[in-house]
């Protein structure tokens, strides 16, 4: 099972630099004064063993001579002055081999048990075997553990862990968190830099300003580039009909007449929307501002059609269009409704008209609606070739699968369908075997999803 | 003035023409001597007499030793005498190395170990004077008189002196052992003089706690005080009780050590304290008189030159040497082992008894000598 990954705040995490490090510290000390400590102790008993070995032969020698001199001998009392002039815990004489844990040397043999040291030495000049016994005592492997020592050692490690954690937390929020808050608002604002800063945050301020500054250009830009797209495809819409308009002198008066009123029915439609279109960029910058109306939708796509409806004449595409939707009331912002089906539905008859020309059926747009009991759903199909990449990369800014496109038109209709608090869900016609375009459009703003067109 | 007296005798021995005599048997001495800075008897001081002592032995001898085929080779050999068992092994090296003659130390406890390791070569001890000596055999002897003999002497002084008064009191040190066996000997032949030991107090160390011994001699009201002890702890004593006690007088062994050597004149103010104490050797310039060797040295104008018993002994030893050859004329130290086992005691016997010395004013000085019991420490 994978754990989740704990996200830690900074001071936590250099909290926890120190902390281990301290305690890490603390338990090498441990154990180097441990080790000393045993050091000593080994010594120590070293020591002992060596002084009461020669202690022991020099005892062994007085009691020799004191054998030696019989009754006038007094082995006891010579014992008595030597255990006292010694410092011995205990001196005596023994006529049994004593029962050694270490291998005799020299006649002289050492017994430890725990703190207790015993040497043994074999008397010389005696004519039978006689040992003298000497004990002292070592001191305990405890005894060279000073806790105090140790507990004192320990508390200026402790604090220059401590102080070091609480100057680092100090300058961190000094120098890290609080100036990147800053250069953060400086970076909006482009104020200026406090001239005590580190020359690293000096850096990255200027760095993160001129960031910034580059990323509110690109903003601009693409706002700029929104705009120029949607006035572009009005523009073509106008420039279409202007043509259809010319070239109708030499057909019919019907013909002409019906030329020329679409040409004024595009310039009433399509001219309102660059003037408003420009007044809301030179007002708003780039966020949408949707003011949804119960509007009648029928008469939002049908604007929509006509806008497009020279353009896709002039590409040979046929449009079906949707049957009669009668007077469905929405609540939606016409104009941002209007700009998003006419994106898609550009999309579709360019699609459709450079798909395949040599193809025996004539390229077709169809429009259709669905009207279910939660949302409002208009399908847009072509007889394209279809989507080769994800719907998620064709709604993103910047991705075209055009030559000359922009980048924008389906960005800009997916953002408008949502600030409905609609979606676009891209598919394959199964009709067309083109591209199919739904824009679901809620009946009111809690419900969602339900219809299928 | 020494070292130019022994140029003298050096050069007078030289042009005799005699060193030069071929064929002349080569008798080995050996000395072997304890030393230890603590030791009160055993300094630098003493260690240079005991070597000058050895060098006007032989030089003395050299001429008549000659005249009788020998020639004399001296080993001396010093050690620590907290280690007795050195004794034993020195004496042992001596005998190895085919020394004719041991000279061994003053202790007799390092005496008694040293002709442990030397059973079948003469010794001859300068000082040692445990009664357990003539139990050693006629090949160890001591040039000084046994304890007992002391003790007796000493106890027959104390008599004297108390003038009609018997009671006396001990005060031993507990880490002297031969302190002990003079008190008990002291104790033996006081008895029997009809003297009465009234306490017995061990005391411990070189200055002892005297509240105590204050309160003895309050309450015992002794005749005189018995101090077997080295003359270290015996000059503390002497010094602390004789001001309060001037009726009390006291009396000591030869641990005191002489006019010379000691704490007993060279230590503490004792000018409040009456005395005596009792040794093996009367002052050297005394007992240069005893025996021929030192009648010499004394023809010589030398006799002024040497200050410790010791320097005395030796001197009496190479006295004895040299009668013993040039009596018997043994050529091989088997030979002279033999000698030594016949006349020994007698060659080697202390020609001076037991001498007494008193303690007034604040001087030790040598009163007279005390001819008592044996006067060798050896049975023949």
């Amino acid at each position: 099972m994978k754990r989740s990954p704990k996200t830690r705040t900074l001071r936590q995490l250099v909290t926890l630099s120190w902390v281990v490090p301290a305690v890490f510290a603390f338990f090498a000390s441990g154990l180097v004064f441990g080790l000393l400590a045993y050091v000593d102790y080994r010594a120590d008993q070293d020591a002992v063993i060596q002084n009461l070995s020669k202690s022991c032969e020099m005892v062994s020698r007085r009691v020799a001579a004191e054998v030696l001199l019989g009754p006038n001998g007094r082995v006891s009392e010579v014992l008595e002055n030597l255990r006292g002039e010694l410092k011995l815990e205990k001196a005596w004489l023994s006529e049994s081999r004593p029962n050694c844990n270490t291998a005799s040397q020299n006649r002289t043999c050492v017994v430890t048990n725990g703190r207790r040291v015993v040497v043994f030495h074999q008397m010389n000049h005696v004519d039978r075997p006689m040992w003298v016994g000497v004990q002292a005592s070592a001191r305990h492997l405890s005894d060279f553990f000073n806790w105090t020592i140790f507990a004192w050692s320990a508390v200026p490690v402790f604090a220059a862990f401590g102080l070091g954690l609480y100057f680092q937390q100090r300058l961190i929020t000094k120098f890290v968190t609080t100036p990147i808050y800053s250069l953060v608002n400086l970076a909006e604002s482009k104020g200026e830099i406090p001239g005590d800063w580190p020359s690293e945050m000096q850096t990255i301020a200027k760095s993160l300003g001129d960031s910034f500054q580059a990323r509110e250009d690109a903003v601009f830009a693409m706002l700029a580039r929104g705009v120029i797209h949607d006035i572009k495809t009005w523009i073509h819409s106008l420039m279409t009909a202007t043509e259809l308009a010319n070239e109708a002198e030499s057909l019919p008066t019907e013909q002409r007449q019906a030329r020329l009123e679409k040409l004024l029915k595009a310039s009433n439609i399509q001219l309102p929307k660059v003037r408003t279109t420009i007044e809301r960029a030179l007002e708003s910058g780039r966020d949408l501002d949707v003011s949804p109306n119960s509007l009648n939708l029928a008469q939002t796509i049908e604007h929509s059609l006509d806008a497009l409806e020279a353009v896709a004449s002039e590409k040979g595409v046929m449009i079906k269009r949707p049957a009669s939707l009668g007077n469905q009331q929405l609540e939606h912002d016409a104009e941002h409704l209007e700009r998003a089906i006419s994106n898609v539905l550009k999309n579709a008859i360019e699609a459709a008209s450079i798909a395949d020309n040599k193809s025996k059926d004539h390229p077709t747009v169809s429009v259709s609606t669905e009207i279910g009991p939660r949302n409002v759903e208009i399908c847009i199909e072509d007889s394209g070739k279809g989507i080769s990449v994800s719907p998620q990369e064709l709604l993103k800014p910047s991705r075209s699968t055009k030559k000359d496109g922009s980048g924008l038109g389906l960005y800009l209709a997916n953002k408008i369908v949502r600030s409905h608090r609609g979606a676009i869900l891209i598919g394959k016609s199964e009709s067309l075997g083109g591209a199919k375009f739904t824009i679901s459009i809620p009946k009111s703003s809690s419900n969602l999803g339900g219809a299928r067109c | 003035m020494v070292r130019s007296s022994l140029v003298l005798i050096l050069a007078a021995t030289s042009t005799s023409g005699l060193a030069e005599t071929p064929n002349l048997t080569n008798v080995k001495i050996s000395f072997i001597e304890a030393l230890d800075p603590k030791d009160t008897t055993s300094s630098q001081r003493y260690q240079e007499e005991f070597e000058r002592a050895i060098e006007v032995g032989r030089a003395l001898t050299k001429e008549r030793l000659a005249s009788c085929g020998y020639s004399l080779t001296t080993e001396t050999s010093f050690y620590g005498a907290s280690d007795p068992i050195k004794a034993k092994e020195r004496g042992e090296e001596a005998s190895k190395a085919n020394s004719w003659l041991i000279i061994g130390p003053r202790r007799s406890n390092h005496y008694v170990l040293l002709s442990k390791g030397t059973p079948d070569t003469p010794t001859v001890s300068l000082m040692a004077s445990s009664d357990s000596l003539s139990e050693l055999g006629p090949l160890h002897i001591s040039v000084a008189p046994t304890n007992s003999v002391m003790a007796e002497a000493a106890a027959r002084e104390a008599k004297k002196q108390a003038k009609g008064k018997s009671s006396y009191v001990s005060f031993i040190s507990r880490e002297c052992l031969n302190c002990r066996d003079f008190s008990a000997a002291f104790e033996k032949s006081a008895q029997a003089m009809g003297l009465k030991k009234k306490a017995e107090v061990m005391i411990s160390g070189e200055q002892p706690n005297v509240t105590e011994l204050e309160e003895v001699i309050k309450n015992q009201k002794p005749a005189f005080v018995l101090l077997p002890n080295y003359s270290i702890v015996s000059s503390y004593v002497v010094s602390k009780l004789a001001p309060n006690n001037r009726g009390v007088f006291f009396v000591g062994s030869d641990g005191w050590g002489d006019t010379k050597f000691g704490f007993v004149q060279n230590g503490p103010d004792i000018s409040a304290a009456h005395g005596f104490s009792v040794r093996g050797n009367p002052p050297v310039a005394e007992g240069l008189k005893g025996f021929s060797l030192g009648k010499k040295l004394i023809a010589a104008g030398d006799e002024s030159k040497f200050g410790s018993s010791s320097s005395l002994s030796i001197l009496r030893v190479f006295d004895g040497l040299e009668a013993s050859l040039c009596r018997a004329k043994p050529k091989t130290r088997e030979a002279f082992a033999k000698e030594f086992i016949r006349n020994g005691a007698r060659d080697f016997a202390n020609p001076w008894g037991v001498s007494i010395y008193e303690i007034r004013s604040g001087e030790m000085t040598f009163a007279r000598t005390s001819k008592v019991g044996n006067r060798s420490s050896s049975k023949q």
